[in-house]
């Protein structure tokens, strides 16, 4: 995955006309808990022009209370650049105005959120699917691994049928 | 000659837990540059390491780029092994 300087670059917003700088990252891979709603509210912000803004937020489920946790692995600075590959990759589809990554990594509770993409355009459709695939990208080919505890053990989880079918979706 | 550079080794997901490491830094012997043959002289005697890193799913990253799996590779900086691709 080569990533060039101009890319690197662009993990940082480009300033919007008459807005200030903002440094946001667009991709941010962290142990930090996420609170999904000040992000949402960031985004907007930062993006007061677009026509529409989708965004998803996953949590850790509970099923039940068997689960206790959910222990994410990343690969540090190499899981951030495939993670702006597929940004790089939605803009190129979509007339996509912003995108937006956090993913939390480490020992994550149940009702905690891993993860919250954010998707601004013009218009709703590019910035529903754009969402839509980031997500599935994030599912089975960003470098996560994902372990669940419960009371009955821990097991790390490997992708299934149908994340890799959700994911073939978007090369047909 | 200058002293040969340390490699650092990886695992990642479950492979960590196989290893019983997050990693380590190795020197590679000059001849090891294919998979097989690193796999082999990492486990050793270790005959579950070497199943689980022999898997057709786990995937070499020589210096921070995914490889295929019979690609070369000579005294990189860093080998990680990467079992199947879990996040969301």
């Amino acid at each position: 995955m080569r990533v060039s300087k101009a890319q690197k670059k662009s993990a940082f917003y480009p300033p919007s006309a008459g807005a200030s700088v903002t440094t946001a990252p667009r991709v941010l891979v962290s142990e930090q808990p996420i609170d999904p709603s000040a992000l949402y509210k960031a985004f907007v912000e930062e993006d007061a022009g677009a026509g529409g803004i989708v965004t998803f937020t996953g949590q850790v489920r509970a099923e039940d209370g068997s689960v206790q946790a959910l222990v994410l692995d990343h690969y540090p600075e190499v899981t951030e650049r495939h993670i702006e590959k597929f940004i790089q990759e939605a803009k190129e589809r979509w007339p996509l105005r912003h995108a937006r990554v956090v993913h939390r990594v480490g020992h994550i509770a149940p009702g905690e959120t891993v993860v919250f993409v954010a998707a601004s355009a013009d218009h709703r459709r590019p910035a529903f699917e754009a969402a839509d695939f980031l997500m599935d990208y994030l599912k089975s080919a960003a470098p996560f691994w994902k372990k669940e505890i419960t009371r009955d053990g821990a097991r790390w989880i490997e992708p299934t049928k149908n994340d890799l079918l959700d994911r073939n979706r978007w090369t047909l | 000659m200058s002293e040969q550079r340390p490699t650092r080794i990886l695992f990642f997901g479950h492979l960590k837990d196989v290893a019983g490491e997050a990693g380590r830094d190795v020197i590679l012997p000059k001849e090891i540059r294919v998979r097989t043959a690193l796999i082999d002289w990492l486990a050793g005697e270790d005959d579950l390491l070497r199943t689980a890193l022999s898997a057709e799913s786990v995937r070499l990253c020589i210096d921070q780029q995914v490889v295929e799996s019979d690609a070369r590779f000579e005294s990189p900086e860093e080998i990680g092994f990467l079992p199947p691709f879990s996040g969301g």
